[in-house]
């Protein structure tokens, strides 16, 4: 048994797929609540012509959660010609919608309204587009931002999801494989997050863009009999970005990240990020790279999965001691430790 | 449940693992554990502190050894303060027995619920155990009326560790 081995497991137990029970509650709480939503955008005037999920289950990504809270974003599209003039028009009537249903968390958040359904462990975010041809634009602002602060924006979301599912470069043979991998180089690199970053920090290093660092530095790895070799890939892939020019250091040892979207409308998405999420995210970045490498050079596969497990958490296992194991030798201590006055409840 | 191999603490009971740790806990400590739950309504709580011995990488701790509640404790069907310097005393005498292998390695208390749930008092207290003693790989035991429960400290946070047994192929 490889390390390749260890790595098929961890992968089948933190994906998400649509087709997942887990997943099935988040959708089913999903398509009661848009349908209110549609039905309020048709009787004020903006039909819903189109929808779609987009985000990591649309490119199929997505990963089992940690915090056991579910994702959907969920993208709505009015036509242009009857949108509103006002970009924040459409998202105040979701908010009514969500409020009129009891939402008190329920928000304008820049780029979409979001909604928790606290007692599911859901949690959705609504996207508003209008389109024109075949011309996307986002509904840009918040609840109260003046003309200079929302606007139809330049947006091309399916424009980013075929670019993240796209490897035609690669022979029709070869892309399937190509693709999986380059799917589980993300999701382990999303729960490496999720893991090793406090939850405040992790949730702005945004998906998306470690998914777009990914892509555009994959490096594929197969052995010439075609076996998996996803250790050497994520080692690989992780040092290509580290070198790739998304960090600039400002200060000595501070860094800030720019990752652009590959599409329109090719904006920063670390935009406005903080120079400690960017330092924190390239030295542990440069941590992770390191710690693969060290387990790369091990033999000894529980050993290897000691440190994977260290990265990546415990759905990442380690496979039990041989019986003589238990003779480890002992630690030997310079003092026997101090009983505190405990007390407890 | 059969009893095939034995460890160096003799014939393991309980094992609980993650968070890269391994707590591997003996028989008569399981039993102490077992004896000292709060299934009568009347039952105070009992507490001691956890001896024992750990890998060169301390990632591993052998419990093979408690102390249970002295004379100059005090405790109550809800709480429990551990001031008897007789816990202090067993610990330097393993300590001096075992050559210097078998250390302090936390505390354990008896909560009345079936699955135990640290309270905030427990998590400071186990600060507080931590921080007196640095560096050490302290874990801290809640033993419910059905569950015993193990947490370490992993990246800020107080974390149970998944309970393994021989019957799921352990050793």
């Amino acid at each position: 048994m490889g390390i390749q081995t260890h790595f098929n497991k961890f992968h089948n137990k933190i994906k998400l797929d649509r087709k997942d029970d887990a997943y099935r509650k988040a959708r089913e709480r999903d398509d009661s609540i848009k349908t209110q939503v549609k039905t309020a955008f048709r009787e004020a005037g903006y039909p819903v012509v189109d929808e779609f999920i987009q985000g990591s289950l649309n490119t199929r990504t997505g990963i089992v959660p940690i915090s056991g809270d579910y994702d959907i974003d969920r993208a709505l599209v009015i036509d242009d010609e009857k949108a509103p003039e006002n970009p924040v028009t459409p998202k105040k009537k979701a908010l009514d919608v969500l409020e009129n249903r009891g939402f008190k968390n329920a928000k304008i958040k820049k780029p979409c309204v979001t909604a928790d359904y606290a007692r599911d462990n859901v949690h959705i975010d609504f996207v508003i587009y209008k389109r024109s041809g075949d011309q996307y634009y986002l509904a840009v602002g918040k609840k109260n931002s003046d003309e200079d602060n929302r606007e139809w924006s330049f947006a091309d979301p399916l424009g980013l999801m075929e670019w993240i599912s796209d490897f035609s470069d690669y022979y029709d043979d070869e892309a399937a494989d190509v693709r999986n991998q380059f799917r589980r180089l993300v999701r382990y690199l999303k729960r490496w997050r999720d893991e090793q970053f406090s939850d405040i920090v992790a949730t702005k290093v945004y998906s998306i863009g470690l998914t777009v660092m990914i892509k555009e530095q994959f490096q594929v790895s197969f052995s010439t009999e075609g076996a998996r070799q996803d250790l050497q890939a994520l080692r690989e892939t992780v040092g290509a970005i580290l070198d790739a020019g998304y960090f600039t250091e400002e200060q000595a040892g501070r860094y800030r990240v720019h990752v652009y979207l590959p599409v329109e409308p090719w904006r920063d998405i670390f935009d406005g990020s903080s120079l400690d999420t960017g330092t924190q995210l390239y030295n542990k970045l440069k941590s992770l790279k390191q710690k693969l490498a060290e387990a790369e050079e091990l033999s000894d596969e529980r050993k290897q999965c000691e440190i994977l497990n260290n990265l990546f958490g415990d759905d990442f296992g380690v496979p039990d001691p041989p019986k003589e194991g238990s003779n480890t030798e002992k630690e030997k201590y310079s003092s026997a430790g101090i009983v505190t006055s405990s007390v407890g409840a | 449940m059969i009893k095939t191999a034995t460890s160096v603490a003799g014939d393991c009971m309980y094992c609980f693992e993650g968070y890269g740790r391994r707590v591997i806990v003996n028989d008569e400590v399981a039993e102490v554990w077992h004896e000292h739950r709060q299934t009568v309504v009347t039952a105070c709580e009992s507490f001691g502190v956890l001896m024992g011995t750990t890998s060169v990488d301390r990632r591993e701790i052998w419990i093979e050894a408690v102390t249970t509640p002295m004379p100059r404790d005090r405790h109550s069907r809800f709480s429990f303060a551990l001031r008897d310097p007789g816990h202090q005393r067993a610990v330097c005498r393993k300590f001096t027995s075992s050559d210097g292998r078998a250390i302090y390695l936390g505390t354990w208390h008896t909560h009345p619920e079936p699955v135990p749930k640290p309270s905030c008092i427990d998590r400071s207290d186990w600060v507080t155990c931590l921080r007196a003693n640095r560096g050490r790989p302290l874990a801290f035991v809640l033993v419910g009326t059905k569950e015993v429960r193990v947490f370490v400290r992993s990246r800020g946070r107080f974390r149970p560790l998944q309970r393994r047994c021989k019957s799921d192929g352990f050793n």
